[in-house]
């Protein structure tokens, strides 16, 4: 059977303007299937973050393209780009990035309502995911008092709340210690496996690479 | 602690709105005392204490005119007080008849009023006596008679002007120096005006206040070298003297502007710094894909909260500030009106600040929450 591409990135280029440009991707293609569990590795400043961003739509890249569910994001407006990515992205961060004043349920919540979700029906979408991701009791908990794990869970419930096609994750598993560590990896992995969802993380976890169904590493700009 | 700034910043727009506001009316206090409807001057009449005089004898030549139900007159002359410890000031001696119904400072009581009609009696504003040095049933000298302190009133003291003695035609007429007041017998009576003694204004109630403007105009046809204005006209010509004439309307405008300005200043920074503390969470919700107009609505909200919170706040410490300065005679007035431009000004100022703030977020690369 012929599996679908979600993500087709071809020939991205990304040079950084400063004093001395910096080439941070230097002719990288790379196609991701639907409901591929994709990991990107590579040391320290060899362009994963940079790569992940474009491929997200975060970051427009000096030149190349980038096609998602067959729409080219590079020559997307700004506006166009934000409501591609609100509908079709979620992001889960190395630093969580959570609304550490809302509750767990709220940070959920709050993603809904970006979307025209509102009230009720946000509150029990909010609630649902978060009891698929093991956290009914922690929902009503401020973000701050929760735990990295429970914190990186949100996170990823959050992430989840637009039914999006593709997760983009940044070293989640960095922060965490071994045990929240295999949870995150096993919601991720579960993600692709069971919903079907394109999940392309960059990690030097090794759990994740045990799980991934492809990797790829990524060194000086170049696959 | 932002609310403190904007506490601070909303406070200082409110005090200096009153302020305003309270001077303005302050200039005005004696006209807006008087029930009249027309005020009858000289024609070279600039505002209410700037005017020359005229005769006495235009009091019944206005009577005379029809439409008018009642005309009184008003006299304004400079006084050189003595306390009783030898301290001098000066002042100003308001005549005015006591048993008439078109003047009446602070709202006195009859029973008050009535004490102005014994010779040389006088009341002074309440916030005036440290300045005269006098105590509560007291003497001094004006000019060189004595003057009896009657009764105190309050909230009759125009913060621009000289202290106001009211007392009645007859004794301002004494006190001052043009009239034979030097020549008087001590312990005398002073005698009653004659026709062309001289005073300041006739004050002129119409049988029709609606007409006033009407009857302003038959006056001036019918009397010769005289100015007839309504009450607005007067409070008007009065008001807009200070205001725009002098200086102090200039630098009270000038200050509230120095108000909002600081208030801008103040409030944009706390936001500013407010947007960065937690320029993470609003990176994250750019990164998420909401749009601009979505973070700007996140940061107009709490600017508006901000911004409601100071101004209650403010107003109550504007409420505190104004029992203190009426303590010391200087009115600080809060309408309603200037209240609403106060509200509006906080809200222009924090919804203001919070967008120009915001421009960090909007303007930034969404790419750098997955850096960060």
């Amino acid at each position: 059977m012929l599996e679908k591409v979600a993500v087709a990135a071809h020939d991205l280029r990304m040079t950084y303007a400063s004093t001395k440009p910096v080439r941070a991707l230097k002719g990288v293609s790379i196609d991701i299937r639907q409901g591929e569990l994709l990991l990107i590795m590579g040391p320290s400043g060899s362009g994963k973050s940079t790569l992940l961003s474009i491929i997200g739509g975060l970051l427009t890249p000096s030149s190349g393209s980038v096609a998602v569910l067959g729409t080219d994001i590079t020559r997307l407006g700004r506006k166009e780009l934000s409501r591609f990515r609100l509908r079709h992205f979620g992001y889960v961060f190395q630093g969580f990035n959570l609304f550490n004043a809302m509750t767990g349920a709220e940070n959920v919540e709050i993603a809904y309502n970006v979307r025209g979700i509102r009230g009720r029906r946000a509150r029990k979408s909010s609630a649902d995911l978060l009891g698929q991701l093991g956290l009914e009791e922690q929902a009503n908990r401020p973000a701050r008092e929760l735990s990295g794990g429970e914190k990186q869970r949100v996170a990823i419930a959050r992430a989840l709340a637009g039914d999006p096609c593709a997760i983009l994750a940044d070293e989640p598993t960095s922060q965490l210690d071994a045990e929240n560590g295999a949870i995150v990896t096993n919601i991720l992995t579960d993600l692709a496996r069971k919903r079907g969802t394109t999940v392309v993380i960059t990690s030097h976890d090794y759990r994740i690479r045990r799980a991934a169904e492809r990797v790829v590493l990524l060194d000086d700009g170049r696959l | 602690m932002a609310l403190c700034g904007i506490v601070f910043a909303v406070t200082l727009l409110t005090v200096q709105v009153a302020l305003f506001t309270g001077f303005s009316n302050s200039a005005t206090l004696p006209i807006a005392e008087s029930s009249a409807d027309v005020w009858v001057s000289a024609p070279e009449m600039l505002y209410f204490e700037g005017t020359l005089p005229i005769e006495y004898g235009t009091v019944a030549k206005i009577r005379a005119i029809p439409g008018v139900a009642r005309a009184e007159a008003l006299s304004l002359g400079v006084a050189r007080w003595r306390s009783p410890h030898d301290e001098l000031a000066l002042g100003r001696v308001i005549g005015f008849n006591p048993r008439g119904t078109l003047f009446n400072p602070g709202n006195s009581n009859r029973a008050t009023l009535d004490l102005l009609q014994k010779p040389y009696a006088f009341a002074v504003d309440a916030t005036q006596l440290h300045i005269l040095d006098l105590g509560a049933g007291q003497s001094g000298v004006i000019g060189t008679l004595p003057a009896h302190l009657a009764y105190e009133t309050h909230g009759t003291q125009p913060v621009v002007s000289a202290t106001f003695f009211y007392t009645s035609l007859e004794t301002a007429n004494a006190y001052t120096p043009s009239a034979l007041s030097f020549f008087s017998p001590p312990g005398a009576a002073p005698p009653p005006l004659e026709e062309t003694d001289p005073i300041m204004y006739v004050m002129v109630k119409a049988k029709n206040p609606a007409a006033s403007a009407q009857l302003a105009a038959a006056i001036q046809r019918s009397i010769p070298h005289v100015r007839a204005m309504t009450r607005d006209q007067m409070l008007t010509a009065t008001r807009d003297y200070w205001v725009k004439r002098t200086g102090i309307g200039f630098i009270l405008s000038l200050i509230a502007l120095m108000g909002a300005f600081v208030g801008v200043v103040i409030v944009g920074q706390i936001l500013y710094t407010s947007i960065n503390e937690h320029f993470q969470e609003y990176g994250t919700l750019k990164a998420i894909g909401v749009n601009d107009g979505y973070l700007y609505g996140v940061i107009a909200l709490q600017a508006t909260c901000m911004a409601l919170i100071g101004y209650v706040l403010s107003l109550a410490l504007t409420f505190a500030i104004r029992g203190i300065a009426a303590e010391r005679g200087v009115d600080i007035l809060i309408t309603p009106g200037g209240a609403l431009l106060v509200l509006a000004a906080a809200l222009v100022i924090c919804i203001g600040a919070g967008v120009v703030a915001m421009q960090r977020v909007v303007r930034s690369d969404p790419a750098l929450v997955f850096r960060a």
